[in-house]
């Protein structure tokens, strides 16, 4: 029985040591730039859509539409119908989210869960500039469209996790003739 | 990383080259010219050595890209490491080539060789989305390239009068990003 008493604190001792370790290794390394854990960010949208299919006088505003943050949720919702609907994983959750994964490499999809992402990589410099490229796989079309981020990052103090991200991205897909710009910035991480 | 630092400059000119074009031809038809106007680049902007990792937030191994340089180097004036991520040349410029609507070309001369190649779109109003891949010499390194921002047209055609605009780049095997904005000069061809 003493033997048995012991054996539970000894692995209660095991186990915090244990996970002292992964965590220590783990932990925050500003010198290597590694972010200590996945952020997940809603985002807040803003710009404007071009459908580039269209031809008038050249030079002349036309195809242009306005992307609002409340409009996107509708779409995502499927509250508002519209062109965009059939080329966007429609979620709930009426916004899209930044997975931040690292300085390299983020996800953007529609859900908190990361399902059915855009992954981008690329790079964020030390003062928190970033560029990131992907490809995003447009519903019921074989070729893809392109997408390019670009911003900055906001630290958290002495660290390389992101406090918050704002920039613009930039996307076209050939096969859908449309063209965004948007801006955006992060909201409150999700816990 | 002191070479890489050395480059930064030169690899925003490597980026500017990689600006791309399309293999398709123009199509009037569809709006587009009906012939390559080929143009010459102003250049101005930043590089970032993105090996450099300090406190974080602070600005650290970031340069500038001025095109009295950016000649220099193309010139071979100035003896610089960057130059082997260039193709050098006496015409100390790039060159825009625009194909069409869809297809444009980056080089460091006038006559199309060792080009970039950038495929996208120019909208109705000018508005431009173009994104290509940089083969960075001498050996099998890229980066990536993204350009945006208005083609000005002729009255009446959609011929490109003048172009201005952001070119973004980065390479993940040399580690350097670039922001270079962009204007063309007067047209050569």
């Amino acid at each position: 029985m003493p033997r048995h008493r012991l054996h539970t604190p000894s692995l209660v001792l095991v186990a915090a040591f244990t996970a002292l370790t992964l965590w220590s290794t783990h932990a925050p390394n500003p010198a290597r730039g590694a972010p200590a854990a996945l952020s997940i960010f809603p985002l807040k949208l803003g710009g404007k859509t071009w459908a580039t299919g269209i031809v008038e006088v050249p030079g002349k505003k036309v195809g242009v539409g306005k992307a609002k943050d409340k409009n996107i949720t509708a779409v995502l919702t499927a509250v508002l119908p519209d062109f965009a609907a059939d080329f966007l994983q429609l979620d709930p959750s009426g916004r899209f989210f930044l997975h931040y994964d690292g300085k390299t490499s983020w996800r953007v999809a529609t859900n908190a869960a990361g399902d059915n992402p855009t992954t981008l990589t690329g790079q964020v410099a030390n003062d928190g500039t970033f560029w990131m490229f992907g490809e995003y796989d447009i519903p019921m079309h074989a070729e893809n469209g392109h997408a390019f981020v670009t911003g900055k990052v906001k630290f958290e103090r002495g660290t390389f996790n992101p406090k918050k991200v704002s920039g613009v991205v930039y996307f076209h897909g050939e096969p859908i003739t449309s063209g965004l710009i948007l801006k955006f910035k992060t909201l409150k991480a999700l816990p | 990383m002191t070479r890489a630092l050395g480059f930064r400059w030169l690899v925003a000119c490597t980026a500017l080259i990689a600006v791309a074009w399309v293999t398709q031809g123009p199509d009037p038809a569809r709006g587009g010219p009906s012939a390559t106007f080929v143009f010459p680049l102003k250049l101005s902007g930043k590089t970032w050595d993105t090996t450099q990792v300090g406190k974080p937030g602070k600005k650290l191994g970031v340069g500038k890209v001025k095109d009295k340089t950016v000649a220099a180097v193309l010139r071979s004036e100035i003896v610089n490491a960057a130059t082997d991520y260039l193709h050098l040349d006496a015409s100390g410029q790039f060159f825009l080539y625009y194909d069409s609507k869809s297809s444009w070309r980056v080089a460091t001369n006038q006559f199309g060789t060792n080009v970039t190649m950038l495929e996208g779109k120019v909208a109705n109003d000018g508005t431009f989305w173009m994104f290509g891949e940089y083969d960075i010499p001498p050996d099998d390194e890229t980066g990536e390239v993204f350009a945006t921002g208005r083609v000005k047209f002729e009255r009446g055609i959609f011929n490109p009068k003048s172009i201005k605009g952001v070119a973004y780049f980065f390479s993940e095997d040399i580690q350097i990003g670039l922001i270079v904005k962009f204007k063309t000069r007067k047209a050569v061809l």
